[in-house]
């Protein structure tokens, strides 16, 4: 059995991309020091911020939340309550926030779509095939309205590497030069819109889940019903298959490609399109009718 | 023996070592970890019937 880097106590703990073997004790601290670093790196965040981060109940976003509160930042949580039945997953989900909130004590605010007028994305997949890009169009559009509501002036999301570079493979498969254009840990506030982070954009989904394991962190490991045949499952895998026989090698494609961002100065360029106000709700829209008062439209109709 | 997968019951028969119990499942190693007795483990480590093995799932997507 590998020893510890730091203590010498034996451990299966061993980060091949960093050839690094760390005991349960001292993983958690490792993880939070990368953490850290990458919030410097990328001037993420100051201490005298508001922050809001957007919990779901998984693994990656409590994780991310408790790491936030214990590095000293001011920081609530935000539960979207999704309304999904299917294995009780919504309610479930709601229930290991709550528990989690009390554990780290820390606040939290819950938005439902059923008292939104947008019923439940168990409704919703029935009118659009597209359910997990209309269900990423809510959750940013009431992290957007909380965050200006109550004052938050940075939204952080639990974004780990893996979902950043498995964005990342689809986006160069689409070419699609607008999102590569905005990917980036940090945007910019600006046009109504509030700043968001992405602080575990270096912290793998196996190391995320670790650092949840190893900190006793109780979330939900049901998968989303409807992210079952997702087309970025696929891609994870296949990159995951990649990173078993190559250790480092998504990191390295993800590093260089905000290296050179930063180089060209492009990640401040953000999107050229025009900034409106939607005709309903007056949230800032790149459209004339913002895409959740077209989801509410379509299914009140 | 008897192990859990995603906290479902599956039977493996006489596995020698995690990675065994990982080609069976046909997992992809960096995409699950393996507790043994409630520890986590590497690939090449050895399982006896006794032992208590969890496989847990990390890769989630939407």
């Amino acid at each position: 059995m590998r020893k510890c880097k730091f203590c010498g106590k034996e451990t299966g703990i061993f980060l091949r991309e960093h050839r690094l073997a760390l005991c349960e004790d001292c993983y958690p601290g490792w993880i939070e020091k990368q953490v850290d670093r990458t919030i410097k790196k990328f001037n993420m965040l100051n201490k005298d911020d508001r922050l809001l981060v957007a919990v779901s109940g998984g693994k990656d976003s409590l994780s991310l939340w408790q790491i936030l509160k214990k590095l000293g930042y001011n920081v609530s949580g935000l539960y979207i309550d999704l309304g999904i039945k299917h294995n009780n997953y919504s309610e479930l989900s709601k229930e290991k926030v709550i528990n989690f909130s009390k554990k780290i004590d820390s606040s939290f605010y819950i938005i439902s779509l059923k008292d939104e007028g947008l019923d439940s994305i168990d409704r919703i997949s029935k009118i659009y095939r597209k359910t997990c890009s209309a269900c990423g169009a809510i959750k940013r559009y009431y992290m957007n309205k909380i965050s200006v509501k109550e004052g938050f002036n940075v939204i952080a999301t639990g974004h780990n590497m893996d979902d950043e570079v498995t964005t990342l493979f689809g986006n160069l498969i689409q070419w699609d030069e607008s999102y590569l254009d905005r990917q980036f840990p940090v945007m910019p506030s600006g046009d109504g819109f509030a700043k968001k982070v992405k602080p575990l954009v270096f912290i793998s989904e196996k190391q995320s889940a670790m650092y949840a394991l190893t900190t006793g962190i109780d979330y939900i490991m049901d998968e989303c019903p409807y992210s079952k045949h997702a087309t970025s499952i696929s891609y994870k895998e296949n990159l995951n298959m990649l990173e078993s026989k190559h250790p480092g090698i998504l990191r390295f494609f993800l590093n260089n490609f905000f290296n050179s961002k930063s180089k060209k100065g492009l990640q401040i360029e953000g999107s050229k399109l025009e900034i409106k106000e939607c005709k309903i709700c007056g949230a800032p829209t790149y459209l004339d009718i913002c895409k959740v008062c077209k989801i509410k439209e379509n299914i009140n109709r | 023996m008897t192990i859990l997968y995603n906290k479902k019951e599956i039977n493996i028969d006489n596995p020698k070592s995690v990675i065994d119990i990982i080609n069976i499942l046909k997992v992809i190693p960096n995409t699950v970890i393996v507790l043994k007795n409630g520890k986590i483990v590497e690939l090449n480590e050895r399982v006896n019937p006794e032992d208590k093995i969890e496989v847990i799932k990390v890769i989630s997507g939407g």
